[in-house]
């Protein structure tokens, strides 16, 4: 059987209809993930045999007739979400053994649902950029293109080793890699998913979502994880609505705004090219494009680098060889034990942005650094707010380039267009809407008002209607 | 020459069931580490829960020295590195504090009413314990105290000498036990005192440098550490040389303070709002609630004491320095509307045996209303004096109840007018030469008849009544 291309509600149906069990359709999996994740790869840790158990539950389940939306459908999950009993390792060496205790709230949801987990997939090292080139396991690399590197997550479902992946996103650290990977993928608006349970990297950012082959799965996928969770405080108690809602609603006289900053200097012209020709498409199809502007797009990427380090300096301090993760040997001292497992145990970007974290935040650079990028936030926030004022959805370019990036600074560049609505804790949704000459897909982004993601979800799902995927590379083809 | 200007930072753990941002429990003591969770251990994916109890607390004993309570409030990082401190930041408030600008009044003999004035009082978490194996040479960790909530009182530097520290001391511990917020058992750590001071020239406006003593945590230490820091900082100044900024520690084997830290090696705690714990408002109405619930405070008690029940001001400000035996007065007042009486009673009896460590003031194993009918009794002179004293301790030991204790050892006067005539009757018959003498006007051997007649009816009539009859008696011989 080709599972290839099966998207997750085609699986839903050939699993209720009979046409297939459980188990075979994960025993494929586990033999396609066997032939191809060596190339990639996108793993870290493969859990076949608690998959196949779950399968087995499954089938019962679907037996039984209580089978829900995702009751036997294969998932992988991004290896910075805890899985208990499972190691969980946040992409570096310091969690190479750390085994938790407990399940992420959105463990504990799919595993009710009854989702089978193939595994835990690759990630830059507590989900520092999305480009699993801050791994201690290594680079994943994409099926588009096998010179970028990028998450196992979106790696993995353009491969065909899962038909949908669940990851955190924190200035398109998920997002961006998904786009290059050709892949549908989701961040909703922050608090709409627990992140208890997600290693932190940048708490005011970090959000759980989900990659995808197209956005009605993403719709589905969603459905399952999102909704308040008391052990997550900054969860949002707003009732979830049906994410699949606005699938298939007519986009006439819906209102798409283009913000300038998003299609300027920054951007390259084969991107800005290929997103102003699908907004072109939105155009016949009966919506309204509108030019707007969100002025503090200028200091998007120092406002978030400088709340995200500061958050991350702090949220990493916790690792200091005591309680858990790595520990330095030979130790005659608290202060060496601490150096010793930290120096040991972090990679560079870590390191860069625990120094980094911590300058803007000592009490010499406090004011002129973070109090500032918090107040860009805000006013960041109150832009958006006031674009949305007059539009239904934003459309803007993913990522800003089409190739894969070099060298730390390009890579800091490379979220200017994803960073904004991260910033401004709002939903957005990445699919493909063209490709580069290198055969890299280019994506685009559709950002939508605080806790809408039904709105944006339509909007991406009938581009995508229309829209011819390529397969990629790795895949035969071009 | 020098004048002390000395501050404090009082830290007291408050009384809720469960800890600051989890579950576990926040009683003191239990096996190393049987009291802590991932969430509390700092576990990578945890998130805080903030409980709602100790924002209360930290309110109502905000209200109990007068201070305004912010009603939006939310929380900060402290970050540092210390073993006992699982996620290497304590969460505490710096930018937006619960409650501000408040005021405290305290007496010191001789120099009557002083006002001190409190700069805020904030909510933060303690850290674990390190329990210190020497036999091994190793330091353990133990979490159970991590998390428990604590208040920090930071006062203005409005004190002069230790009489007026150890005074605000013991006035805001009874304030804390009266709110029912803390315990205030400084032998258990729940009261910890900071002395930050400095010594000012006379006449200059500018204050010196300040040292500041860490972790007092008993009266005795707070009060013996700044005598001996004043009186080390005197020398130093008096030498012509300067005090260093610096933090101290307080050696109590040998009565002195020594550096701990210099203020070069102060650390920066970089300290920002914390991302996991959302703002909290507070409204009005939450606030007349817990201003509502506040019980009778110490000082408006010592004034209805001292108008009400005419107690002397030594006795009122000895029963309300225990709220249990401030309370238990308050109940048995109730039942027997004799303040005095009860007052003399708790004093006299209840209280020697609490001294001498007989019995626990909140564990008393009888009720108020008990012993205001043994009060009474005694009043009534239905049972004697002496044998009030032994039934109240055999109440003590025994744990019988009144009746049984009075009924057993024959305590009751049984007013036996019968026997009591009779008894009379026989007694002035044997003693005819007494009575002669009596009536021939030798009053003074009316004494030793009266001594003849108690002793024969001892348990059958009270002694006033004995004497009436004996009285009457006489008299109609005459
Ligand atoms: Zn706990």
């Amino acid at each position: 059987m080709d599972i290839t291309k099966l998207k997750l509600r085609q699986i839903r149906d050939m699993l209720d209809n009979g046409q297939i069990s459980c188990k075979e359709i994960i025993n494929a999996y586990i033999e396609r993930i066997d032939d191809l994740d060596g190339d990639l790869p996108c793993f870290i840790t493969r859990t076949s045999e608690m998959a196949l158990e779950q399968a087995s539950d499954a089938d019962k389940r679907i037996a039984n007739g209580d089978a829900g939306e995702l009751t036997g459908i294969p998932l992988a999950i991004s290896d910075n979400i805890c899985t208990k009993g499972v190691k969980t390792t946040a992409g570096g060496k310091m969690l190479e053994d750390f085994v938790p205790p407990y399940d992420a709230t959105i463990i504990s949801r799919l595993n009710e649902q009854g989702a089978v987990l193939l595994g835990k997939t690759n990630l830059d090292e507590m989900g520092m950029s999305g480009s699993t080139k801050n791994s201690h396991f290594g680079n994943t690399s994409n099926p588009y293109n096998s010179a970028d590197s990028t998450i196992g997550s979106a790696a993995g479902v353009a491969a065909g080793l899962f038909p949908a992946g669940i990851a955190a996103d924190a200035g398109g650290t998920m997002t961006c890699p998904a786009a290059n990977c050709g892949m549908a993928s989701i961040r909703p608006t922050y608090g709409r998913v627990s992140r208890y349970g997600l290693i932190a990297n940048a708490s005011s950012f970090d959000q759980i979502g989900g990659i995808a082959n197209d956005a009605h799965d993403l719709a589905i996928l969603l459905g399952a994880i999102a909704g308040y969770d008391e052990f997550d405080r900054t969860s949002s108690t707003k009732a979830t609505t049906d994410f699949t809602a606005k699938i298939g609603d007519s986009l006439k006289g819906m209102k798409i705004a283009l913000p300038k900053e998003f299609y300027g200097d920054m951007v390259d012209d084969a991107v800005k090219e290929a997103v102003l020709s699908a907004a072109k498409q939105y155009e016949e199809m009966g919506a309204d494009l509108i030019e707007v502007s969100i002025p503090s797009m200028e200091f998007a990427i120092p406002t978030y680098y400088i709340i995200a380090n500061a958050e991350i300096s702090s949220n990493l301090a916790r690792y200091d060889g005591i309680k858990f993760g790595y520990r330095g040997e030979d130790i005659d001292s608290y202060e060496q034990l601490v150096k010793r497992s930290r120096t040991e145990a972090f990679g560079d970007e870590a390191k860069r942005r625990i120094l980094l974290g911590n300058f803007v935040l000592s009490s010499d650079s406090y004011k002129d650094y973070f109090e500032k990028a918090l107040a860009v936030k805000q006013k960041m926030m109150s832009e958006f707010t006031d674009v949305f004022a007059s539009c239904d959805v934003i459309l803007t370019p993913t990522n800003t380039v089409n190739s894969p990036v070099e060298g730390s600074v390009a890579s800091y560049n490379s979220i200017y267009c994803a960073a904004p609505s991260s910033i401004a804790m709002l939903p957005s949704i990445t699919t493909t809407c063209g490709y580069g000459d290198n055969g890299m897909p280019i994506g685009m982004s559709i950002i939508g008002r605080r806790f809408d993601e039904a709105t944006i979800i339509g909007v991406a799902d009938q581009f995508e209607r229309g829209f011819n995927k390529i397969l990629p590379a790795l895949l035969g083809g071009r | 020459m020098f004048i002390p200007v000395i501050g404090l930072e009082v830290h007291a753990e408050l009384l809720t069931d469960s800890k600051i941002f989890c579950g576990c429990s926040a009683e003191f003591g239990g096996d190393h580490n049987t009291r802590c969770c991932p969430s509390c251990a700092g576990f990578p994916g945890t998130l805080p829960m903030l409980n709602k109890r100790a924002v209360e607390y930290a309110i109502r004993a905000g209200f109990t020295m007068n201070c305004d309570i912010n009603k939006l409030t939310y929380w900060d990082r402290k970050n540092y590195f210390y073993p006992d401190l699982p996620t290497a930041y304590q969460v505490s408030q710096l930018y937006l504090p619960l409650c501000v600008n408040g005021k405290v009044d305290i007496n010191v003999d001789g120099e009557g009413s002083k006002q001190i004035r409190i700069h805020q009082i904030h909510l933060e978490e303690d850290a674990g314990k390190l329990v210190h194996d020497d036999f091994n040479n190793v330091s353990l960790a133990d979490y159970n105290r991590g998390g428990i909530p604590l208040i920090e009182i930071v006062t203005e530097p409005d004190f002069s000498n230790a009489d007026e520290v150890k005074e605000f001391v013991e006035k805001i511990s009874l304030l804390l036990q009266y709110a029912g917020v803390c315990e205030c058992r400084m032998e258990q750590g729940q009261l910890r005192v900071d002395v930050n001071i400095s010594l000012m020239r006379q006449g200059d406006e500018k204050l010196g440098t300040r040292a500041e003593i860490k972790n007092l945590n008993s009266i005795k230490s707070i009060t013996r550490a700044i005598e001996y820091e004043i009186k080390r900082q005197t020398e130093i100044l008096q030498n012509g040389e300067k005090v260093v900024q610096e933090t101290r520690r307080f050696n109590e084997n040998r009565g002195t303070t020594s550096s701990l830290r210099s203020k070069v090696d102060a650390h920066d705690y970089r300290y920002f709002p914390d991302p996991d714990i959302p703002a909290v408002t507070i409204t009005q109405a939450e606030l007349d609630s817990i201003r509502e619930q506040l019980p009778e405070l110490p000082d408006t008690r010592l004034e209805r004491y001292i108008d009400e029940y005419k107690l002397t001001p030594v006795n009122a400000k000895i029963l309300i320095a225990d709220r249990a035996i401030s309370d238990f007065f308050d109940e048995a007042v109730k039942s027997y509307n004799k303040p005095k009486s009860i007052s003399d009673f708790i004093i006299v009896e209840l209280l020697r045996r609490i001294n001498l460590g007989e019995l626990d003031a909140n564990a008393i194993p009888f009720s108020a209303q008990e012993f205001a009918r043994l009060v009474q009794a005694a009043d009534e002179q239905k049972i004697a004096k002496n044998n009030a004293k032994t039934t109240l301790r055999y109440m003590i030991e025994t744990g019988d109840s009144l009746d049984k204790i009075a009924e057993e050892n024959g305590f009751w006067i049984k007013e036996d007018r019968e026997k009591l005539v009779s008894t009379i009757d026989k007694i002035l018959a044997e003693n005819e030469n007494v009575v002669a003498e009596y009536l021939a006007g030798e009053v003074k051997v009316f004494g030793y008849l009266m001594g003849q007649c108690t002793k024969a009816l001892r348990g059958v009539c009270t002694p006033q009544s004995i004497k009436k009859e004996l009285e009457d008696k006489l008299g109609k011989l005459k």
